[in-house]
């Protein structure tokens, strides 16, 4: 699977991987138009459409953390770009890669669409590690 | 295995500074009556103190002589506040000075935790669960990111390992705020993480009528591992029960015969302070279930010994932790179960008949699940699967 296939955000307050999976599907599913649009610019097939917001965005919880501060909010796309590529293959050359852009478009406009409709808003993940250490070595 | 500590020197003796210090006192605080308090509270301010630490690290010295530096600034500091000669500070101080040469920088001392936890990890598998896996390759990263703790200065993390077959836990450490309760609460933590986290969804199952088959995918689900904070199961049921093991398995798990009531104590505390705070109302529920479960176990089978119980408890427990199936499953099996032990959930909307006849309710409730437990149980434990399909739950 190409690793742009999953992208990680913060844990957005009050809401669980569930609930912002079931949102975007549904968004996914209201944006028929917007999908359009996004297919045509990248020189896909319209009859793409249908296998294309039939299938569904992954959204899951990455990591285990003692506080919700540790747990990160993972977006797969890769049933998506998985229903596409076949599709594109006569239309072009590196199908999985125009797959993936389109399923990257598509995610972009969702998540849009997630904070103006849904108010869940996706961050992206903050820094794991604090910054380097000055130096300090050891004498004796 | 564990790895090589991963602190950074500084913090890694500003850590075990702090911690010998604040763990010897609490070894001696019970001591202190009234009028030695404010005394009390000022050394406890001054081994927290930023300052100190900054005056200790003038030089970069290596861990037994940044001990002996720590100490020695204290005594000054703390000294001048003392009118007369206080026996408790000098008692505290004496203490404090024999311990140094032999207190283990943190790490290590961290790292010796998780090995005895790995220990007694294997062996629970084996004797206390039914499908017996073998523990998966396990390993400690210590870190200080004061945004990741969440607790007493302190946070946890599991995730797979880059090859997918193994877990990683990470210990988090706020050096700041690294206080007084911090040292004794790691092995709270590190058993939290280690039991909830690090044994769970250990036996695949494949998925039968649950809502999402595609969680079985194999590649999905090892590029996903992860839980949802609010997982009543796995964050609230499993806490209970990791905190009834670390009571139990106390020496063999922390080795340090002075700190183990100290240690014990704070682990209680820990969960009580976890549970309170109002984020966790989930965690609060799962672990008032699995609390309330235990104890009517006891009630309804007197011709158990407590062993026995003790037993068939943690055998349901960890069958249900090592079972990876649907995301839901687990903690709707904890409010199901809640709902007829009558512990409500957060949130919970209970009819008004419900609620007007509810002590009656939860009496044929209880009776019913008493005899459906009865015949449920095992010498061994609850089936995990029967379990499920006398509370309604897919798997």
């Amino acid at each position: 699977m190409p690793a742009k296939s999953v992208l990680l955000y913060e844990l957005p307050k009050y809401t669980s991987a569930r609930k912002v999976e079931k949102d975007t599907n549904s968004l996914l599913r209201l944006s028929k138009k917007e999908v359009q649009a996004i297919l045509k610019k990248s020189g896909a097939p319209a009859s793409a459409i249908k296998a294309f917001t039939k299938s569904r965005i992954r959204v899951s919880h990455k990591g285990a953390g003692f506080g919700a501060e540790t747990v990160l909010l993972a977006v797969s796309f890769a049933p998506l770009v998985k229903a596409l590529t076949p599709l594109l293959v006569p239309f072009s050359k590196s199908a999985a890669k125009v797959a993936e852009k389109i399923a990257l478009d598509t995610w972009e406009m969702l998540k849009e669409k997630l904070w103006k409709k849904k108010h869940v808003e996706l961050k992206e993940p903050r820094k794991r590690l604090t910054a380097a250490h000055k130096k300090y070595k050891t004498k004796d | 295995m564990s790895v090589p500590s991963s602190l950074h020197p500084f913090d890694e003796h500003v850590l075990t500074a702090k911690a010998m210090a604040f763990s010897v006192l609490a070894r001696h605080a019970h001591l202190w009556i009234d009028e030695d308090l404010p005394l009390l509270f000022e050394l406890e301010t001054t081994i927290g103190k930023a300052e100190l630490v900054r005056k200790v690290a003038r030089d970069n010295v290596a861990l037994p002589t940044f001990l002996e530096s720590y100490v020695e600034h204290i005594e000054s500091s703390v000294m001048p506040l003392v009118k007369k000669g206080s026996k408790l500070f000098e008692l505290y101080l004496a203490d404090l000075q024999n311990i140094q040469s032999d207190w283990p920088p943190i790490c290590r001392q961290v790292d010796r935790w998780f090995d005895n936890l790995k220990i007694i990890g294997a062996d629970y598998l084996e004797r206390f669960t039914t499908e017996k896996p073998k523990l998966p390759p396990i390993r400690l990263e210590q870190r200080v990111s004061a945004q990741d703790c969440t607790l007493r200065g302190l946070g946890g993390d599991t995730n797979k390992d880059d090859d997918g077959c193994g877990r990683i836990i990470t210990l988090f450490y706020d050096r700041e705020a690294f206080g007084k309760e911090s040292f004794l609460s790691i092995p709270y933590m590190l058993s939290h993480e280690f039991w909830c986290h690090g044994l769970c969804r250990l036996v695949s199952q494949k998925t039968g009528n649950g809502e999402r088959a595609e969680e079985d995918d194999e590649v999905e689900s090892d590029e996903t591992f992860g839980t949802n904070p609010a997982d009543g199961f796995e964050e609230g049921w499993m806490d209970f029960v990791q905190l009834e093991i670390l009571g139990k398995e106390l020496h063999r798990f922390i080795d340090m015969t002075a700190f183990e009531a100290l240690i014990h104590s704070h682990s209680a505390a820990c969960q009580f302070e976890r549970i309170a705070q109002k984020r966790n109302a989930v965690v609060r529920h799962g672990v008032a279930v699995a609390d309330r479960f235990y104890a009517f176990l006891e009630q309804s089978f007197e011709n158990l010994s407590a062993k026995d119980l003790h037993s068939a408890f943690l055998q349901t427990s960890l069958d249900l932790n090592i079972l990876s199936l649907r995301t839901s499953g687990k903690p709707e099996l904890v409010i199901n179960l809640g709902h007829k032990l009558g512990v409500s959930a957060a949130g919970e909307r209970l009819r008004s008949e419900v609620l007007h006849d509810r002590d009656l309710v939860i009496l044929s409730m209880h009776e019913q699940l008493q005899q459906d437990l009865s015949a449920l149980l095992t010498p061994t434990g609850l089936p995990a699967s029967k379990l499920f399909k006398l509370l309604k739950i897919k798997t």
